[in-house]
């Protein structure tokens, strides 16, 4: 996790993890473009946060890490949700 | 007559063990010996061990200081369990019928479900980052288990959005204390030291890095295994809270 890719990875991995356990019986495509529409505003919110940067020390304006557990629990979801 | 007599039994063994718990309590407050302050154990003993103070204070003991309140959470699920699990550990509670007395309104059905999502990210957001900024382990998992109370509360066990049955709560806080407890050992088996923080960074193996180079600690402005150890605790708590809310919405009176 000392890379910025490492932490990506991992927050991948425990979304889908977490994912699984999300079921489907009260989503649908309204459920989800909430889901979508409220990360991006929350991501772009956060901005940095936490203060994970590139290896070439460029901060990202939105939070990688928020995003990448969204689409790793969006996965998760798809992978293993009833 | 013999619910009697064991009912006796378990008076008498409990007023035996009450005094022993009482002698030893008087005698440790007539006998208690006054440390000079925490902070003086810090200087005196911290720098022999790890690199620096920040070191000691952040990182080190940081972990030890984890692991008590993960000693604390897991007493609190063995006193649940005892006190409202009665009929709920013999089998899984999540396929009891615990539909709430009032269904859902339309606001909870709607809002629920994408909450959900969104909790979970933020409590995994919260442990990710949390060597680097406020939060943790702990606070991480706490947050996400909110998730599985908001959706319990809403919808029951049969039809919750969150859902982990106790086979798979069982399992995660199987794997998060595993993490803890090899993390530690690694520290042990490099410095002597339970839970000594050691180097973490794997991506350079394979390009001649030996595993003592790589499980050196390089300096205080690396995180170690620290957080590694939040993932760990977080799933802990994580699975702690939700069985304490397992317990509770299965708990019957008998």
């Amino acid at each position: 996790m000392s890379t910025l890719i490492g932490v990506l990875v991992i927050a991948l991995v425990l979304g889908v993890v977490l994912g699984t356990f999300i079921r489907g019986d009260y989503f649908n495509a309204k459920t989800y473009a909430t889901v979508v529409g409220l990360s991006i505003f929350i991501d772009v919110m956060m901005g940095s946060f936490p203060f994970y940067t590139w290896e070439i020390g460029m901060e990202l304006p939105v939070s990688g890490i928020f995003f990448s557990i969204i689409v790793g629990l969006l996965i998760g979801k798809a992978i293993g949700g009833k | 007559m013999e619910d009697r007599g064991s009912q006796q039994m378990r008076n008498l063994l409990a007023a035996v063990f009450l005094g022993i718990f009482s002698y030893f309590l008087i005698h440790s407050m007539f006998n208690f010996d006054i440390i000079p302050g925490t902070s003086y154990i810090y200087n005196l003993k911290g720098p022999l061990i790890a690199p620096n103070m920040v070191t000691v204070v952040l990182f080190d003991w940081r972990a030890y200081d984890t692991l008590g309140e993960a000693f604390i959470l897991i007493t609190a699920v063995f006193t649940t369990g005892i006190l409202f699990g009665r009929g709920v550990l013999g089998g899984d509670v999540s396929q009891k019928d615990t539909t709430p007395v009032r269904p859902p309104t339309v606001v909870q059905k709607i809002f629920s479900a994408p909450l959900v999502f969104i909790i979970v990210a933020l409590g995994l957001v919260l442990t990710l980052g949390g060597h680097i900024t406020p939060g943790g382990g702990f606070q991480g998992g706490s947050v996400i288990a909110t998730a599985f109370f908001l959706s319990v509360v809403v919808f029951g066990f049969k039809h919750n959005v969150f859902s982990i049955s106790h086979h798979n709560l069982e399992r995660l806080e199987g794997i998060g204390a595993l993490i803890y407890l090899c993390l530690g050992l690694v520290g042990l088996a490099v410095s002597g030291y339970y839970l000594y923080n050691v180097g973490a960074n794997i991506y350079p193996l394979g390009v001649g890095e030996t595993l003592q180079e790589l499980l050196k600690y390089p300096d205080s402005t690396n995180a170690g295994i620290i957080p590694y150890l939040n993932i760990g605790i977080a799933l802990k708590v994580l699975s702690g809270f939700c069985t304490i809310a397992t317990l509770l919405m299965g708990a019957e009176k008998k």
